[in-house]
């Protein structure tokens, strides 16, 4: 497959798209769509709907092909575009949030070590819990930050807080992360 | 999986021990693969068939970049205004208070130029915010309304006619019908512009609202209250009707 070879940067390929090469949007594809669906699926509970925000984030990189401006980082884009659908998506369906650590029955009972087979899964489960607990604006920088990667000045454009804004809303999720899973440090 | 952020960094707040355990289960490290539920081919195919289906003069509205967007919906508010002004200009123009004009349009052109940008605000900003948003939606019936309930701004007969509710309603039903196809074409042409992305409809129909009442405002002498409010309002509360129908065929907030 071509896109296996194909070393140009996200930015180049874009500004290829624009002008017409389909195989520069095939290649951005293949490269983000794993990204943004593990992004979406963190927030959402389906895979469909997940699916449905990678597919909405795509193609809304297609409608405003011609507002990327040389020069300009496509990343930041993608995941703002994306993190806004996931809210979109997350009002509209007025889903019952994740429950909380500290209303689940859980948390009123003694942890017990799981098997060893189901460990890492209950302590994953646990800990996605404990994500979905904390306040939006916090728990979407510890996302970029930790799950994709992200430095502070790219997480800054993407939720449009100054850089200290998003390290103190870093702070203060890992904080409250180590207080919800204090057994898990 | 992608390496992970260094805390050995100070200035990087060290983050729980746990989190490298999820990332590592998340990518199937341990077991469940999160990325289990993505099938990337069809996927593809399925963004390919909604590409293709981008053709037609609405896919190319869009398609524009954000500053030319907005540049349209100025000039069909700019065709409004002069098309009005010289064409249909309200007859009591020479009497009715200079002040009085100016800050009833310009609460309509600060409320308008608000709702256009954030109609159009590209999803790949970050969100304008919600309070904002509202605001600009809210502010356009209670903008108007403050105008419309206040005392009439002169009270020449002709202007200020003592007519009962019926032929008053009568009156108003013609600055309605009128006013309302005017903030139709606004309409037409915003949803024509729009990328997508929910709580556009009820800015796109402040808007058009608007752009109505722009055009009775410079068209229409009557200065009776209960008119303005019925006649002139009325095309705010209609194209509002409109959007929140829109949301229930769509299924998505307005």
């Amino acid at each position: 497959m071509v896109e296996q070879h194909d070393t140009r940067s996200d930015e180049d390929l874009m500004a290829a798209y624009v002008d017409g090469d389909a195989a520069a949007f095939r290649t951005l594809f293949n490269r983000h769509a794993p990204v943004l669906y593990r992004l979406a699926r963190r927030r959402l509970s389906s895979d469909a709907d997940a699916r449905d925000v990678v597919q909405q984030t795509l193609l809304q990189v297609h409608r405003a092909r011609n507002d990327f401006r040389h020069g300009s980082k496509l990343r930041p884009w993608l995941f703002t575009i994306a993190m806004n659908l996931v809210r979109e998506h997350y009002r509209k369906h007025t889903r019952r949030r994740e429950q909380s650590l500290d209303s689940a029955p859980a948390a009123a009972e003694p942890y017990v070590e799981p098997e060893d087979a189901e460990n890492a899964r209950e302590r994953s489960l646990r800990v996605r819990a404990a994500l979905a607990s904390l306040p939006d604006a916090q728990r979407e920088v510890i996302e970029l930050h930790w799950f994709e990667n992200s430095p502070y000045e790219e997480i800054a454009m993407i939720v449009g807080a100054s850089v200290a804004a998003v390290r103190v809303r870093a702070h203060r999720g890992y904080e409250r992360l180590r207080e919800i899973l204090p057994e898990l440090e | 999986m992608p390496s992970q952020p260094d805390s050995s960094d100070s200035k990087t707040p060290k983050e729980p021990a746990h989190l490298r355990e999820y990332a590592q289960w998340e990518n199937g490290e341990n077991g469940e693969n999160v990325l289990a539920g993505l099938n990337l081919e069809k996927l593809q195919a399925e963004l390919d068939g909604k590409i293709a289906q981008e053709k037609g003069l609405a896919a190319w509205l869009r398609a524009r970049p954000t500053p030319v967007r907005a540049m349209l919906a100025s000039l069909l508010l700019g065709v409004i205004i002069i098309g009005t002004m010289a064409t249909w200009l309200r007859a009591d123009f020479e009497i009715y208070p200079a002040g009085r004009m100016q800050a009833v349009l310009g609460t309509i052109a600060v409320l308008i130029v608000l709702n256009v940008i954030l109609a159009l605000w590209p999803l790949q900003f970050p969100a304008a915010p919600r309070w904002l948003m509202a605001a600009a939606v809210l502010g356009a019936p209670i903008g108007l309304f403050f105008w419309y309930s206040a005392p009439p701004a002169h009270t020449h007969p002709r202007s200020f006619p003592s007519e009962s509710f019926g032929p008053m309603l009568g009156h108003a039903s013609h600055c309605l019908i009128v006013g309302s196809a005017v903030a139709g074409s606004m309409f037409a042409l915003l949803a024509g512009l729009d990328r997508g992305g929910s709580n556009r409809l009820l800015l796109m129909a402040a808007c058009a609202g608007l752009a109505g009442n722009l055009m009775l405002q410079l068209h229409c002498s009557n200065t009776s209250p209960t008119h303005l409010v019925f006649g002139h309002l009325g095309v705010v509360v209609l194209c509002f009707g409109f959007a929140i129908w829109r949301e229930g065929v769509r299924g998505e907030p307005a």
